[in-house]
């Protein structure tokens, strides 16, 4: 048994508590894909950005 | 299609992984299509959806594979803990959906649930992976494609259930999404809803001008789609 959490996101700051609640599961997910639609461009350049300083 | 690695601080971070939709090409940018691939690009037997403003319980997604493991080919959803600007907390659906009840039927024949919009929480439902590649989410519906989507999962068969427990949380104002509720969405809805019974059309469009009228503080307006 496996599961994947799909999480689509608009870039709300509130991603990374969601993802949290879903790594914390006692019945942990195999994989988390966190889709991110064009509204979410800014947020997810700004981390990956912040990730390679 | 580029894949980033994620920035967070978890242990397991490297499951975790970032899909840039950001170009989907033609067609409008939902939430639909951002789901839909998630699924496609995702790896597992089963599948669950998180919006990213809601927060799973511990034991959300143990208690739902548990029950689909016994009971293959159902829909497992979950009831949620509304909490409105971090101080009211109210629990959604009031009513859990009943064996057999018509998913539609459930939220459109009563006025009041689809007012709010979060009389039934569909957020956090689980499937196989099978199944929702078999039946995509629609993605021409900007918003609440995920009440089509259990209509037609319910429609090929599936059978439904929603767990009374509560295991998510959602946070922010169900008020919020009132304002897309006007234009090509609203027709959208409106006519879908008409081609299953026309009811619910009307059921529908009441909650909308109930509500609309509200936010702009029309107590009397608000009221004048109920008469």
């Amino acid at each position: 048994m496996s599961y994947s959490v799909v999480i689509p996101t608009m870039g709300r700051d509130t991603l990374d508590r969601a993802v949290e609640s879903a790594l914390a599961q006692n019945l942990p997910p195999n994989e988390i894909l966190v889709i991110a639609g064009k509204e979410a461009k800014p947020f997810i350049e700004e981390r990956s950005a912040s990730e390679n300083n | 299609m580029p894949v980033k690695k994620p920035n967070l601080s978890s242990k397991n971070a490297p499951r975790v992984r970032i899909i840039d939709n950001y170009s989907p090409g033609s067609g409008i940018a939902t939430v639909a299509r951002n789901r839909n691939l998630g699924v496609k690009e995702s790896t597992s037997e089963f599948v669950s959806f998180l919006d990213d403003d809601d927060i799973w319980m511990p034991n959300k997604m143990k208690i739902q594979i548990d029950f689909l493991q016994k009971n293959p080919g159902s829909t497992s959803i979950s009831s949620a803990r509304y909490v409105l600007n971090r101080v009211a907390k109210f629990k959604r659906p009031r009513r859990v959906l009943s064996k057999n009840e018509l998913i539609l039927m459930h939220i459109m024949e009563n006025v009041d649930s689809f007012l709010l919009r979060i009389t039934h929480q569909r957020a956090g439902t689980v499937v196989t992976r099978a199944l929702a590649i078999e039946t995509p989410f629609d993605e021409d519906l900007p918003f609440c494609e995920d009440i089509w989507w259990l209509h037609e999962l319910q429609s090929k068969g599936s059978k439904l259930y929603q767990h009374s427990e509560i295991l998510f949380e959602v946070a922010g104002n169900p008020f919020r999404a009132a304002s897309r509720d006007a234009g090509k969405g609203k027709e959208m809805w409106a006519s879908r809803l008409r081609s299953i019974n026309p009811k619910y059309e009307s059921n529908y469009l009441q909650g909308i001008g109930f509500r609309n009228a509200l936010l702009r503080g029309k107590i009397k307006e608000a009221v004048s789609n109920f008469r």
